[in-house]
C-alpha cells in the first residue's frame, strides 16, 4: 500500500481554482521534490494535504495509508503521521516553546512523555540545528529570525517523528550548517520507513537531499514527473522548456525561475 | 529580602508585621529599605483611601483583593531613588468595585496585574512621570465572563525629559461580558526624548462578548518615540491552524491561545508560592 495517494485533486481558494487535477503517489522511503514557478500551487498542495481550512476541495481524493484524509481533522492528520513545516511559521506570543513542544509530543502518546526523555531529545534536537537551548524558553517563534523559525520547525519535526514530512521551502534563510541538519532530519524520516515531500527552488538543497522523484507543477497541474535529472535541467534552462513541451502557461511570469545556491551563497557572503 | 504583611479586614488592620500602616493618616510609609516585599491583603475591606509613600527604597508590593470592596482610592508616591514593583491580584473580588490609583512617580514603577475576578470593575489608574528618566512598565491580564463589565482606564502623563511608559494590556472576554480598555499616553511640552508604547489585545470568545480598546496618544513635544497598537477579535485562526498541524485538537489549541494572554505574567513572579497560586488561579478560570 502506498503511503499517500492523491487522485484528480482540484482545490479552490476564494472561488479561484488553484489546483486543477493533481495526481501523486508517494511510497515509503521516497523523497519527492516539487518544483514549479512561484504561485502555481506547490504550497497549496502541501497545505491541502495538511488540511488548511482556507482551501476548498472541489474534486478528487487524498488517501494516507488507506485512510481518507479529507475526512480527517487537521490534528487527526498530524497524529496519523503527517507533518508540514510551514514556509512562514507564525509567531505566537505567550505560548512557551518548550511547553508547546512537550504538549505536541504528548498529543501522540497514550502516556505523557517522561520529563527526562523529553529534555534529552529536546537538547539533542536544538544542538543538531545549532540553536541555543534558551530559545525553547521563549514564546513560540516570537521575535525569532527567519532562520531561527525554520530551525524551530526542524526541531518539531525531529521530536514529532512524522511518517510523511512535508517541507515548504524549509531551506530559505538557512545557512549551510542548518541545511545539513535538515538533510539529517529527512534521512531520519526515511530511515524510520517514512517519506518526504519537499518544496524548494534551490538545486544545492536538492543535491543534498537527493530526491528519488521530482515533479514539476505548473498552473495547478503536475505536468512532468521524473528523476533528479529534471532538477539539473530546470537549473540550467528554467521552466520555459516545460511550458513549451507540455503546452502550459504558468500563472505568474514576473518573478525569476532560476534556482541557485541558497545556503552556500549566504555562508560565503557571511564570511566575506 | 525583608518581608512584611498587612491585612485589612473591613475597616480594621488585622495584621501589620512591621507596623507600617498609620491609621490616623491612612498612610504606609517605607523609607530606606534596601529590599522589602510587602504583601497587602484587602479582605472585605471598607477603607476607602490609602497612601503609599516609598522613599529611597526598593519595594515589591503584592496586593491581593478579595471579597467585597466598594471603592478604594490609592495614592502612591515613588521617590527619585526608589522603585516599586507592584503585583496586583484580583482573584476573588465580588460585586461592583471601583479602584482608583494615582501614582506620582519619580523613580521606577512596574505594575503587573492579574484580574480573574467575577465582579463589575472600574479601574482607573493615572501615572505621573515627573522627573527625568522616570519609568513605568505596566502589564495587565484580564478575564471577564458572564455579564460582568470591566473598564480599565490607564493614563500616563510624561512631564519630564527622557521618561518611559510601556503598557501592555491583554484581555479575554467570554459569555456576555463587556470589557473596555482605554490607554492614554500624554507627552507634555518639555518631555523630549520620551518613549511611550501601548499594546492592547482582546479576544472575544463568544459573539455576545464585547471588547473595546481605545489606544490614545497625545503628543505636545518633538523628538519623542510613541507607538500604539491594538487588536480585538476572536482567536487567531492562523495560529490555531498551526497548533492543529502539530496535533492539538481545536479545543486544545484554542485553550492554549487563550492561556497565552496570561502566561507572560509568570515571568514577573519570582516568589514560588505566589507563582503556584497564580498558576492555580489561571488553571481554574482559564483551563
Amino acid at each position: 500500500m502506498s503511503l499517500l495517494t492523491i487522485k484528480n485533486l482540484h482545490v479552490e481558494v476564494e472561488g479561484k481554482e488553484i489546483l486543477k487535477g493533481i495526481d501523486l503517489e508517494i511510497n515509503a522511503h521516497e523523497i519527492h521534490a516539487l518544483l514549479g514557478p512561484n504561485g502555481n500551487g506547490k504550497s497549496t498542495l502541501l497545505s491541502t494535504i495538511m488540511g488548511q481550512p482556507k482551501y476548498k476541495i472541489t474534486q478528487g481524493s487524498i488517501f494516507y495509508k488507506g485512510q481518507d484524509v479529507l475526512k480527517m481533522s487537521v490534528d487527526a492528520r498530524a497524529k496519523a503521521g503527517l507533518f508540514l513545516a510551514l514556509q512562514y511559521p507564525p509567531e505566537i506570543p505567550g505560548v512557551i516553546n518548550s511547553e508547546f513542544l512537550k504538549a505536541a509530543v504528548n498529543t501522540r502518546l497514550e502516556k505523557p512523555v517522561s520529563l527526562y526523555r523529553f529534555i534529552k531529545e529536546l537538547e539533542e534536537a536544538t544542538k543538531e540545528v545549532d540553536l541555543p537551548l534558551d530559545i525553547v524558553h521563549r514564546s513560540l517563534n516570537d521575535g525569532f529570525s527567519g532562520g531561527e523559525k525554520k530551525r524551530n520547525e526542524i526541531i518539531q519535526m525531529k521530536l514529532l517523528k512524522p511518517e510523511l514530512a512535508m517541507l515548504d521551502e524549509i531551506d530559505s534563510g538557512l545557512d549551510v550548517d542548518a541545511l545539513n541538519a535538515v538533510v539529517k532530519a529527512i534521512q531520519e524520516v526515511i530511515q524510520r520507513g517514512g517519506s518526504t515531500l519537499v518544496v524548494s527552488h534551490y538545486a544545492r538543497f536538492y543535491q543534498l537531499i537527493q530526491p528519488s522523484h521530482v515533479h514539476i507543477i505548473v498552473d495547478g497541474q503536475i505536468v512532468v514527473s521524473g528523476d533528479a535529472s529534471l532538477i539539473h535541467r530546470i537549473d540550467t534552462e528554467g521552466f520555459d522548456w516545460v511550458k513549451a513541451e507540455y503546452h502550459v502557461r504558468d500563472k505568474k511570469t514576473t518573478r525569476p525561475n532560476s534556482i541557485g545556491l541558497c545556503g552556500v551563497k549566504e555562508k560565503i557572503n557571511e564570511k566575506r | 529580602m525583608k518581608n512584611a504583611r498587612i491585612t485589612f479586614y473591613h475597616d480594621e488592620v488585622m495584621e501589620d508585621s512591621l507596623h507600617l500602616y498609620q491609621p490616623n493618616t491612612q498612610k504606609i510609609v517605607i523609607q530606606n529599605q534596601e529590599q522589602l516585599q510587602l504583601h497587602i491583603c484587602y479582605d472585605d475591606c471598607t477603607i476607602s483611601s490609602l497612601f503609599l509613600i516609598i522613599e529611597n527604597s526598593h519595594v515589591t508590593l503584592i496586593e491581593e483583593y478579595q471579597g467585597q470592596l466598594d471603592s478604594l482610592q490609592m495614592q502612591i508616591f515613588v521617590s527619585k531613588n526608589a522603585s516599586l514593583f507592584r503585583f496586583g491580584l484580583y482573584l476573588q473580588l465580588q460585586n461592583q468595585v471601583k479602584l482608583i490609583r494615582r501614582i506620582h512617580n519619580e523613580g521606577t514603577y512596574h505594575n503587573v496585574l492579574l484580574d480573574l475576578s467575577d465582579a463589575h470593575l472600574l479601574h482607573d489608574e493615572e501615572v505621573e512621570l515627573v522627573t527625568q528618566e522616570s519609568k513605568c512598565h505596566l502589564f495587565s491580564a484580564i478575564y471577564a465572563k458572564d455579564h460582568f463589565q470591566k473598564k480599565y482606564a490607564t493614563k500616563f502623563n510624561h512631564q519630564a525629559l527622557h521618561t518611559l511608559s510601556d503598557c501592555k494590556i491583554f484581555g479575554v472576554c467570554n459569555d456576555f461580558a463587556q470589557m473596555v480598555i482605554a490607554t492614554d499616553a500624554y507627552i507634555k511640552k518639555g518631555a523630549k526624548r520620551t518613549k511611550a508604547t501601548q499594546e492592547g489585545r482582546i479576544i472575544n470568545l463568544t459573539k455576545t462578548a464585547s471588547g473595546t480598546i481605545f489606544p490614545d496618544l497625545h503628543i505636545d513635544e518633538n523628538d519623542v518615540e510613541a507607538a500604539h497598537s491594538c487588536s480585538v477579535g476572536s482567536v487567531n485562526l492562523d495560529h490555531l491552524y498551526y497548533l492543529q498541524t502539530r496535533g492539538f485538537s481545536y479545543e486544545q489549541g484554542k485553550s492554549l491561545l487563550i492561556k497565552s494572554y496570561f502566561t507572560p505574567i509568570y515571568q514577573y513572579v519570582q516568589d514560588e508560592k505566589l507563582k503556584q497560586k497564580v498558576e492555580m488561579a489561571i488553571q481554574k478560570r482559564i483551563g
